[in-house]
């Protein structure tokens, strides 16, 4: 079984604790809108939000955040004094632009989650508020 | 009277100050580290190929790559061991959680050559993006060709003026053109520059 999981791993196949393709960006602006975290912070923190599923690999953390740095929606810095012996940690936090893009894209992706739902026929297990809310204020 | 030092304690024996990689016995993160510097040295850096630099991925760029990453496995492993595990098993779980090494390295030059292709796909977007190089070379041959006819333009106008303005007007005309060719010229090569602060 593990000697399976380490071959899919290898091949690059994603397993369904693994962080969902195109949500990492989000996810990750999420989590560093509430203050800077480093990246195995990050991977901790959103393990704990989706109540200890995403548990997988978190090696896609790191082109993540190299794109949001290059795009100017994050920025990074090093841990002035890191604790003797130890290596140094890269510190992200949100830039002002980050912090709009956060705001974006948890909208977008909270409206997404809510039409998957209603089309794969998850939607009655929603509150009411929340499904109805959403269907009014769909484009 | 100062006794002279013995051969047993002159010269003192050489102190070293301590480094950390030399303290540090080879464990399987940095066989990982290594593995994934390994998989970025040599790697052409995508991120200055927008700017038409062709140059491998600097050392101080894998260098903070490696940092980083480095920085977080061992956080990683710290947590694993506090919940019990032995250092061994603890350091194959966060690297096993990573990915592999390879892959990783891959991921990170994906990540760093999107923004080049984002700037040629931009680039293309209008049917004149073949034009845009040329741009330099016209602006330069229409330069030298003003330089070149400029003076004798300038000393036509005079000759034009001189009946209106007289004789004077000869050596003025030109010597005013002149004067504004050359602010012209001055002022137009920073016409279009990004700001020095860039």
């Amino acid at each position: 079984m593990a000697r399976a999981a380490d071959t899919a791993a290898h091949r690059g196949d994603a397993r369904a604790s693994d962080l969902p393709s195109g949500t990492t960006p989000a996810l990750i602006l999420s989590v560093l809108a509430d203050g800077p975290l480093h990246g195995y912070g990050l991977a901790k923190e959103i393990e704990r939000r989706s109540g200890g599923f995403f548990t997988g690999s978190w090696g896609s953390l790191y082109p993540a955040l190299q794109r949001l740095e290059q795009d100017g929606l994050i920025e990074g810095s090093w841990e002035p004094y890191p604790p003797q012996g130890r290596r140094r940690r890269r510190v992200y936090r949100l830039t002002a632009r980050g912090q709009s893009a956060a705001r974006q894209a948890a909208g977008r992706w909270r409206q997404f989650a809510l039409r998957i739902l209603q089309v794969i026929g998850y939607a009655d297990d929603l509150p009411p508020a929340t499904a109805a809310g959403s269907v009014r204020s769909a484009p | 009277m100062i006794a002279a030092p013995t051969s047993d304690t002159w010269p003192a024996p050489p102190v070293f100050p301590p480094r950390r990689q030399a303290m540090r016995s080879a464990s399987l993160i940095d066989e990982y580290l290594a593995a994934l510097e390994q998989s970025l040295a040599g790697q052409i850096d995508p991120a200055l190929e927008a700017d038409g630099i062709i140059t491998p991925l600097g050392a101080v760029a894998r260098a903070a790559i490696v940092e980083a990453i480095g920085a977080d496995l061992e956080a990683a492993v710290r947590d694993l061991m506090l919940s019990g595990l032995a250092r061994q098993e603890a350091e194959a779980r966060a690297i096993a959680r990573l990915g592999p090494a390879p892959q990783l390295g891959r991921d990170l030059l994906v990540a760093r050559r999107r923004r080049a292709v984002e700037a040629w796909q931009r680039g293309s977007d209008s049917i004149w993006w073949w034009t845009e190089p040329l741009v330099p070379v016209v602006v330069a041959i229409l330069a030298v060709f003003m330089a070149a006819i400029a003076p004798t333009v300038a000393v036509i106008a005079g000759m034009a003026a001189e009946p209106h303005l007289g004789p004077l007007a000869v050596a003025v005309v030109p010597l005013v053109m002149g004067l504004v060719g050359w602010m012209a010229g001055s002022l137009a090569p920073h016409i279009g520059e990004p700001p020095s602060s860039r």
